[in-house]
């Protein structure tokens, strides 16, 4: 009898190679006690000889009232002799229980071989508690509420800082830097008619004596300037943008135009020789051209014509 | 020069244009203003673009113009199939010697009427417009200068536009003028009317010479031309291009591109020419505005959506004199 266990043993030590297995599977999860809602990590370790092809097993979306999160793998090592295939399993449960998760089951061939073997890992339990309520304990508050008073406290601080300061400031204000109280200027308007300001304008040129100062061309270009822009302002002619023909015959079809019409044409033609002409006029022309400009302006006058009033801001002291 | 020197002289020697008027009234029944361009053409050295529909006396003013200065005149009726060498000239092969003879085309004129212009393809405008432009035209390997005058009134029917090549914007300004004919007034027609039943045949006496227009041209150097004026004529063309810097601003949607420096040259020499048949000797506003439309309206394009309001060229140009400040 101790001959045949002897002898057993002897075999087994030699032939245990040659007998190996060929795959093996295991599960496993890394506790075996889980809060609910816990996240379970579920792993299947498949291990196999070289000459082992697996087929890879199938994950449901849940696993007995066990919710799948995620799988990651399979994760492949290999060593000279065997090759293991890792599968990571992110499970969850939203109820409490003492779970078990079925034996998962791999086919797998060896090679040279064309049937299909089946292998089945360990089942796995885990417990799945739930959340220890002292029922004898008080109901509070899971954070205190936020106190504001301290807040408060420093706004009232600041906006009473800034009150003194700003007392303070006007005081100084009042003590050191302001002066005397300044006249008040007041924008007085008075109101020209279109011709008292062509006049205005017109003497303002005389007393600039440009043409005595050698300037005729200047002086022939403003005084005409002067003429056309009292005729817009009179008449509503649009004479700065009109030729000395277009403004003439525009003229000529106003009734109180019609009065000045020969002599703003001599007027016009006069100074359009000098400006464009480069025509040197003898020094008569040039007072006969302020004479016959205010003599323009005063026979077209419209007098008691209020709406064509321009505006002059002028300062004058109160 | 001294101005009334200078004025004097211009009168004495701008004359003939009254004889050349009055010659060509002749014949010409109105169209005062079309004659005066075409004579401003001639002046300035730039080419004239007519459009008119047909029948308003493009051709025969030409011809009387051409008639009344003793020079050759040619008008050219452009088609679809025409060729370049129709137009400029080819190369004949002469059996006899076994040598290439040059035939000159019927551009070697002083005036030429393309009629119809848009009708030919672009490959026959461009070979005129070339010859317009360089005032010279090259056969096979030799090159020929153009006698001078040279003046080119080219027509575009503004009624057809089927199966036409309009002419590009770049080509269109070449010509220094485009001018719009409009219809006579009744008076008019009525003396066109009872001249051509008449039966009696009108002779235009040749008045001037070429050389005399040449003298003329050179003389419109000399026409004075003020700095106000300058600045007037670059206000205009500144005014297409930015609207809003002249207070304009209703126009900046309404203007694709304003006008070329072309058109500053060319409104400077027709308000000289304009000066010049007026006969003074110095420019002034009038005359730049008097030429204004002709030579601005090919050169300002509008927006489509000035097309859509039926706004053209013309209306836009117009709000610009009335808004830019005349010297």
């Amino acid at each position: 009898m101790v001959k045949k266990l002897f002898l057993l043993l002897v075999l087994q030590f030699f032939l245990s190679p040659a007998f190996a297995q060929e795959i093996t599977v295991t599960a496993s999860t890394d506790t075996s006690d889980y809060m609910i809602g816990d996240q379970i990590q579920y792993s299947l370790i498949i291990t196999m000889n070289k000459n082992v092809y697996i087929i890879n097993p199938f994950f449901r979306d849940s696993l007995k009232n066990i919710d799948v999160l995620g799988i990651n793998g399979p994760t492949l090592e290999e060593t000279e002799t065997a090759k293991t295939v890792k599968y990571l399993c992110i499970l969850s449960r939203f109820d409490s229980a003492l779970v078990t998760i079925p034996a998962i089951k791999v086919e797998y061939r060896t090679k040279g071989d064309s049937t299909l073997k089946t292998i089945l890992s360990n089942p796995v339990s885990f417990n799945v508690h739930r959340l220890d309520v002292n029922v004898k304990e008080e109901i509070k508050d899971i954070k205190p509420p936020v106190r504001l008073f301290d807040y408060f406290f420093l706004i009232y601080f600041l906006i009473g800082a800034l009150i003194l300061s700003i007392l303070v400031y006007y005081f100084i204000y009042i003590k050191y830097f302001k002066k005397k109280k300044e006249e008040i200027v007041v924008k007085k308007e008075i109101k020209l008619l279109s011709h008292q300001l062509a006049l205005k304008k017109l003497d303002e040129l005389d007393k600039e004596q440009l043409w005595q100062k050698g300037f005729v061309k200047d002086y022939h270009s403003r005084i005409t300037d002067i003429i056309r822009e009292y005729f817009e302002k009179q008449f509503g002619l649009p004479a700065l943008e009109r030729t000395t023909t277009e403004s003439l015959n525009l003229l000529n079809k106003h009734p109180l135009g019609v009065k000045v019409l020969d002599i703003t044409s001599q007027f016009f033609n006069n100074a359009d020789l000098v400006k464009f002409a480069k025509f040197t006029p003898l020094e008569i022309v040039n007072h006969e051209m302020m004479t016959q400009a205010k003599h323009i302006v005063k026979r077209t006058a419209q007098l008691d014509k209020e709406e064509e009033v321009i505006n002059v801001n002028e300062d004058a002291n109160v | 020069m001294d101005i009334v020197a200078l004025n004097e002289k211009i009168k004495n020697e701008s004359a003939f244009i009254d004889l050349l008027m009055s010659e060509i009234g002749k014949v010409i029944v109105g169209q005062k203003v079309m004659v005066e361009r075409l004579v401003i053409g001639l002046l300035g050295n730039g080419h004239v673009l007519l459009e008119g529909v047909p029948g308003l006396a493009k051709t025969l003013a030409i011809k009387t113009l051409a008639q009344a200065m003793k020079a050759k005149f040619q008008r050219i009726q452009f088609t679809p199939d025409l060729l370049p060498a129709d137009l400029i000239g080819t190369q004949i092969y002469n059996q006899k010697d076994g040598n290439f003879l040059i035939r000159k085309g019927p551009i070697f004129s002083n005036f030429i009427l393309a009629d119809e212009i848009n009708r030919a393809p672009a490959k026959v405008q461009s070979a005129l417009l070339e010859a317009m432009q360089e005032r010279q035209v090259t056969i096979g390997e030799s090159t020929f200068k153009l006698e001078e005058p040279f003046l080119v009134l080219a027509t575009q029917n503004p009624i057809e536009q089927e199966g036409t090549y309009p002419l590009p914007e770049a080509q269109i300004d070449r010509f220094m003028l485009k001018i719009v004919i409009t219809y006579p007034e009744r008076a008019e027609e009525l003396a066109i009317m009872r001249q051509n039943i008449s039966m009696i045949e009108t002779k235009v006496n040749p008045v001037i010479s070429p050389e005399e227009i040449l003298k003329a041209r050179h003389l419109l150097t000399e026409v004075y031309i003020d700095e106000k004026i300058e600045k007037y004529i670059l206000d205009i063309v500144f005014a297409t291009r930015n609207p809003k810097q002249f207070g304009l601003n209703n126009l900046a949607e309404l203007i694709s591109y304003g006008a070329s420096p072309r058109a500053t040259i060319n409104l400077a020499l027709g308000a000289k020419a304009m000066a010049f048949i007026k006969r003074r000797g110095y420019v002034i506003p009038e005359d730049v505005r008097a030429i204004c439309l002709d030579v601005l309206r090919h050169r300002v394009a509008v927006t489509y959506e000035a097309e859509a309001e039926e706004i053209t060229s013309e209306n836009v140009i117009q709000e610009i004199l009335n808004k830019v400040v005349v010297p």
